[in-house]
C-alpha cells in the first residue's frame, strides 16, 4: 500500500521526478569520481604501508661519476652489504627478449622488474586481478614465478625468454649458444597496481617517482612481468638480469651507529631518499591536490542539496492537496512517513540504476581506469549521501504539511 | 452520537494573531439525525465541522464521538476515526485529479488496509449508491461539478461510516444538481447515517430535520423542525 501510494506520488509530477532522478544520479556520480580521484592519490601512500618508513632508504647509485668514483660507490654499497645492520635489496629492471614462437602479437620484448622476496613482498599485493602473488604460488620446476600485467597474459601462461648473453660480464666476442628461460604466470595484476620504477637518479623524490602504476612501468613494451630474484629458477639466471643501480636499504634490528654512518656515506656518494621523506613529500602533494578538489565537491553537494530542497518544496506544494486528501481519508503521520519513504525509495533506486548505467558506460569507455580507484569509501559515502537525500525527501514534505495543517491545504484549493 | 461540551477553538493559539473562532460550544447530535449548520461567512461553521471530523484540534472543552473522548486519542486512533467513523465531503470536492474515479473512492480503503477484490466491491457499491458506477475507470478531470461531488460522497461512504459531514456540498453547484445531491444525502440519512451539512442555501437547510445557527463562534439557535420537506 505505501509502495502503491508512493508510486502514485511519482506519477503525478513526472517531469519534476525525472529531474530529481537525474540530479541525484549526477551528484552521486560526481561525488564518486571525486572520491575515486582522492582514493587514487592515496594509492601511492597505501602501497608503502608495509614498509618501516623511518628505516628504509631508496638509493640510486650515481651514474655521473667517473669510473673511478663509480668504483668507490660500489665499495660503499659493498660496505652496506657487509654491515649486519643493513639489508640491501637490489632492484633489477629492463627488458627481456621473447623467444620467437611465444611472441604475443607483435611483441618482441617485455619489461621486467625484480627484487628480492623481502622487499618485493612488502609492496601492496592486494592489487591482483586473478591468480596468486609470485611468492604465494607453488614453485614450478624449470620456470620462474611471475605476475604479469593484465591484458596480455593469463594465469598459467608460460612465457619463453631468450636471454641476452651480452649481459654477462664474462662474455666472449664470438657467438655463444642462446640461453633460454621460462616464466610461468601465477597471477595477473591490475594496470593500476603499484610496482617499483627503477629510476636511476634524483634527489627529493616523491613516492610516486619510485613506485607507480604498472602500466606506466611497462612503457613502450606494453606489457611487463614482476618476479623475485630469490626465486630458485631466477637465481640461476641472476647474471643475465640488469642491475639498475638502485637498491632499497633497510636498517634491521642489528643496526647500530656504524650502520647509520654507512647510510650517511651513501648519501654523499649517490642519491639517497628516506622513505619517510618521500612519504611526506607525497602527502603534501596529495593534500594540495585534494584541496583543489574540495571546492568542486562542496559545490556539487551544495548545488544538489539546494536544488533538491527546491524541487521537493515545489513538489510538496503540488502534492499538498494529495497529502491532505490522504489525511482526510484516514492517513496518520506514520503512514505519511512511510509513503514518503516509499516514494523516495523508488526515486533513489531509479537514480542508482541510472548511476550504474552512467558508471558502466564510463568504465566501458575507458574514462575511469586511469582516473579513479574504488574503495570502501565510495560505498560508505554513497550510502551516506543516499540516506541524507532520503532524509531531505521525507523531511521537507512532512515539515510543510505540519506547518500548514491538512485542512488549510484543502481550503486553499 | 456526537457530544460536544464547552468547546473552545482558537486559531494561532497563544500567538499575537490568535483568533477565537468557537466560544463554549455545547452540542449533542443523536444518531440518525440530519442536521444543517447555518450562519454567516466567518461564523465558525467549517471550524466546527473540522473538529467534528477530527481534522482539527481544540484547546478546551470535550468532544465525544460514540463515547470516545477525542482529545485523548492518539494520532493513530484519530486517523481511524477519520477513516472508519466519519466521511467528510468538501465544497470543492477534495478529489485527487491525477487519479481515476475508482482510485479516488478507494483512498480510504488503502488506509483501512482493505485490499484486492473486497476493496473493489466496496468501491463499486459506493459508486452505485451515487449512480456513478459506469464512470469507475474514468479520469476525475473530465467530470462535471455535480459528478465530482457524487464521487466525493462515494468516497465518504465507501468505508461505511456512521457520520457523514459535508461542508457546503452544494456551494459550487447549480440548483438542479444541488437538489440531486441533497436527495442523495437524504437517502443516506434514511439508510441510517447521521448527516451534518453546512450550508448557506435555505432550501438545503430546510430539508434537514434540525438547524443549528452559528454566529461569531456561538450557537445562537437550534431548531428541530418537523417540517421535513419531501
Ligand atoms: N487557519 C486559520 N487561521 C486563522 N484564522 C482562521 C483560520 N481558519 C479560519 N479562521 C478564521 O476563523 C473564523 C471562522 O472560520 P470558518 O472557516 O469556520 O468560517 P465559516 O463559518 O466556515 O465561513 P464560510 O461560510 O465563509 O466558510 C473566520 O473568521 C476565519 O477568518
Ligand atoms: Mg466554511
Amino acid at each position: 500500500m505505501y509502495f502503491k501510494l508512493g508510486s502514485h506520488l511519482l506519477s503525478t509530477k513526472t517531469l519534476a521526478n525525472c529531474l530529481l532522478i537525474i540530479l541525484i544520479a549526477f551528484s552521486l556520480f560526481v561525488t564518486n569520481i571525486c572520491i575515486g580521484i582522492i582514493n587514487r592519490q592515496f594509492a601511492v601512500t597505501d602501497a608503502v604501508k608495509n614498509f618501516d618508513l623511518e628505516k628504509t632508504y631508496y638509493y640510486c647509485q650515481s651514474g655521473e661519476y667517473s669510473d673511478d668514483a663509480e668504483m668507490q660507490a660500489n665499495e660503499y654499497i659493498k660496505a652496506a652489504e657487509d654491515n649486519k645492520g643493513i639489508d640491501v635489496s637490489y632492484l633489477y629492471g629492463g627488458s627481456l627478449q621473447l623467444k620467437n614462437k611465444s611472441w604475443v602479437s607483435d611483441l618482441r620484448y617485455i619489461s621486467y622488474t625484480a627484487t628480492d622476496d623481502k622487499t618485493g613482498s612488502k609492496l601492496n599485493s592486494g592489487q591482483l586481478k586473478s591468480g596468486k602473488w609470485y611468492t604465494d604460488a607453488e614453485h614450478t620446476e624449470g620456470a620462474v614465478n611471475v605476475v604479469a600485467l593484465e591484458g596480455m597474459y593469463d594465469v598459467g601462461d608460460i612465457i619463453h625468454i631468450e636471454l641476452d648473453p651480452y649481459m654477462l660480464e664474462t662474455q666472449e666476442t664470438d657467438e655463444t649458444e642462446p640461453v633460454y628461460m621460462n616464466m610461468i604466470v601465477t597471477g595477473v595484476i591490475r594496470k593500476e597496481s603499484y610496482i617499483y620504477y627503477p629510476r636511476t637518479d634524483g634527489q627529493d623524490l616523491g613516492l610516486s617517482e619510485i613506485i607507480g602504476p604498472a602500466y606506466k612501468a611497462a612503457g613502450s613494451e606494453r606489457t611487463a612481468v614482476y618476479f623475485s630474484i630469490d626465486d630458485p629458477e631466477a637465481k640461476k639466471y641472476a647474471d643475465y638480469f640488469e642491475k639498475s643501480g638502485v637498491s632499497v636499504l633497510t636498517l634491521n634490528d642489528n643496526a647500530d651507529e656504524s650502520s647509520s654512518n654507512v647510510i650517511a656515506d651513501l648519501g654523499r656518494k649517490g642519491w639517497l631518499n628516506k622513505f619517510k621523506d618521500m612519504y611526506d613529500r607525497s602527502m603534501e602533494d596529495i593534500v594540495s591536490q585534494i584541496l583543489t578538489l574540495v571546492p568542486f565537491i562542496f559545490g556539487t553537494v551544495l548545488l544538489t542539496v539546494v536544488s533538491l530542497v527546491c524541487i521537493m518544496l515545489l513538489n510538496s506544494i503540488d502534492n499538498m492537496k494529495t497529502y491532505s486528501v490522504y489525511y482526510l481519508c484516514g492517513m496518520n503521520w506514520s503512514d505519511m512517513r512511510k509513503i514518503l519513504l516509499a516514494y523516495s525509495g523508488i526515486l533513489m533506486i531509479s537514480s542508482c540504476i541510472l548511476l550504474i548505467i552512467i558508471w558502466t558506460a564510463s568504465v566501458l569507455a575507458g574514462i575511469m581506469d586511469s582516473m579513479v580507484v574504488y574503495s570502501m569509501n565510495n560505498i560508505y559515502i554513497t550510502l551516506g549521501l543516499i540516506a541524507f537525500i532520503i532524509l531531505i525527501m521525507v523531511f521537507v514534505p512532512l515539515m510543510m504539511l505540519s506547518k500548514s495543517s491538512p485542512k488549510d491545504a484543502l481550503r486553499d484549493h | 452520537m456526537i457530544k460536544i461540551t464547552d468547546l473552545n477553538k482558537t486559531y494561532n493559539y497563544k500567538k499575537p494573531n490568535a483568533f477565537h473562532a468557537l466560544h463554549d460550544i455545547s452540542l449533542e447530535i443523536a444518531d440518525g439525525e440530519m442536521t444543517a449548520i447555518i450562519g454567516r461567512s466567518g461564523a465558525g461553521k467549517s471550524t466546527l465541522l473540522h473538529i467534528i471530523g477530527c481534522i482539527d484540534k481544540f484547546e478546551s472543552g470535550s468532544y465525544e464521538i460514540d463515547g470516545k473522548d477525542v482529545s485523548k486519542l492518539s494520532d493513530r486512533e484519530l486517523s481511524k476515526v477519520r477513516n472508519k467513523m466519519v466521511g467528510i465531503v468538501m465544497q470543492d470536492f477534495a478529489l485527487i485529479d491525477s487519479y481515476t474515479v475508482i482510485q479516488n473512492v478507494m483512498t480510504p480503503l488503502y488506509f483501512a488496509k482493505i485490499k484486492g477484490k473486497r476493496a473493489k466491491e466496496m468501491c463499486i457499491s459506493a459508486l452505485k449508491a451515487v449512480n456513478m458506477e459506469e464512470y469507475a475507470d474514468k479520469p476525475i478531470t473530465n467530470l462535471s461539478g455535480g459528478q465530482k461531488q457524487r464521487i466525493a460522497i462515494a468516497r465518504a461512504i465507501v468505508n461505511d461510516p456512521s457520520f457523514i459531514l459535508a461542508d457546503e456540498p452544494t456551494g459550487a453547484l447549480d440548483t438542479k444538481t444541488s437538489e440531486e445531491i441533497i436527495q442523495l444525502f437524504k437517502k443516506l440519512n434514511e439508510e441510517g447515517k447521521t448527516v451534518i451539512i453546512i450550508t448557506h442555501d435555505k432550501t438545503v437547510a430546510d430539508s434537514c430535520t434540525r438547524q443549528i445557527e452559528i454566529s461569531d463562534g456561538k450557537i445562537i439557535s437550534d431548531n428541530r423542525s418537523a417540517a421535513r420537506q419531501k
